[in-house]
């Protein structure tokens, strides 16, 4: 009697502390960790992504070049809009010295449709991109890097064939107004590194519109 | 959603309603005020019009602060990040969507680098995101949309019932 009720009373008990303990561990974490990505000084990956005319882009590519400017980017947010003449400047000024600019759409055109791959290459055509820009299909690259928001930028360099991470964050500190903007943080690390010296404000932070992962 | 955007855009064609006043804030003002609310339970939420996960918690946020509204010991304030150029547009949006928490525009975009880490090391400065002080100290920090749950445990954690 004592074998047989035994499992029994057990069975009860746990079904009534599996019962008891869920309300208090089926709840989500009040603060949530901030998501990972490259710090200064990761490698960061390659990619082969399609560029808006049609062919594909990797860093590889890109022999000569001594480093990059991975712009995280996309079409409607304000943010990224506001900066895309900037952007085209940063590539006009920093290919010739070696750093061209990368930029990547990280956004799905299924929950952004004003992203969808026919945009990206009208605002292309419209804006006169002189830089490629990269759909990140399926969303693999932009988590890997740990892009946050758009516009975001990595600035890599390449070291003994290695594209490592040197800054991580805003263009400058005024996304408003391009002449009043006081800290120029990507032409500043750029400029650090064609002389080889370290990058003065390594990571920055600033508002931009948070990409959206699928589902 | 569709139909949100669509009242949102009615909303800013027509914007005829009775305006909520927004102050204009830096920084320093908008830690004064956290300060002047050190005994309560203060939820302050960053957004902006633009920013359409904002828009889309916006509806959560009214629930709690229409609960809570008679709780003495609740503030809920709402930080828009949209230009100051913007103003009209969101005391438009905040009329139209009947918002009637508190609104401040906070105007300190060349300091971007320096407050958001103030206000949470962990924080990239990703809209929305919400920060909940109970009496002056920091309990937490949402990076992202809120949700139901995360309001509720808040709020049967620091709101006991006023009566």
């Amino acid at each position: 009697m004592k074998q047989v009720l035994l499992p029994g009373v057990a069975a009860v008990l746990l079904a009534a502390a599996f019962i008891a303990a869920r309300p208090f561990h089926t709840g989500e974490p009040l603060s949530k960790p901030s998501a990972a990505g490259y710090k200064i000084g990761d490698e960061a990956t390659d990619f082969k992504l399609k560029n808006v005319d049609g062919n594909f882009v990797s860093l590889s590519g890109y022999k000569t070049a001594k480093g990059f400017i991975v712009i995280f980017t996309c079409n409607e947010c304000p943010y990224a809009k506001a900066y895309e003449d900037r952007i085209i400047a940063l590539d006009k000024k920093y290919k010739p010295e070696g750093y061209p600019v990368i930029a990547i759409n990280p956004s799905d055109p299924v929950i952004q449709p004003s992203d969808a791959f026919s945009l990206m290459q009208k605002r292309a055509r419209d804006k006169g991109f002189t830089f490629p820009y990269l759909v990140d299909e399926g969303q693999a690259v932009y988590p890997q890097y740990g892009a946050l928001r758009t516009p975001h930028v990595f600035v890599l360099q390449k070291e003994d064939g290695r594209n490592i991470v040197k800054y991580i964050g805003a263009i400058d500190n005024n996304h408003e107004d391009a002449d009043d903007a006081s800290e120029k943080y990507v032409e500043n690390a750029v400029n650090a590194l064609l002389s080889n010296k370290k990058v003065p404000l390594e990571t920055t932070v600033a508002v931009g519109c948070g990409i959206k992962p699928r589902g | 959603m569709k139909k949100l955007l669509f009242v949102l855009l009615v909303g800013m064609i027509s914007n005829v309603e009775a305006q909520q006043e927004v102050e204009v804030l830096k920084f320093e003002d908008l830690k004064e005020k956290i300060k002047k609310d050190e005994n309560k339970t203060l939820l302050i939420n960053f957004w902006a019009t633009w920013c359409v996960p904002c828009i889309e918690e916006m509806p959560l946020l009214m629930e709690m602060n229409e609960q809570f509204r008679n709780h003495p010991e609740f503030k809920m304030l709402l930080v828009s990040l949209d230009s100051k150029k913007s103003l009209g547009k969101l005391q438009g949006f905040l009329a139209k969507h009947k918002i009637d928490a508190e609104v401040v525009l906070l105007d300190d975009n060349k300091r971007m680098n320096e407050w958001i880490p103030a206000m949470d090391s962990q924080w990239q400065g990703n809209l929305p995101s919400t920060f909940v002080y109970h009496r002056g100290r920091k309990v937490a920090f949402i990076d992202g949309e809120v949700t139901r749950s995360q309001l509720q445990a808040l709020a049967d954690r620091y709101l006991k019932p006023s009566k």
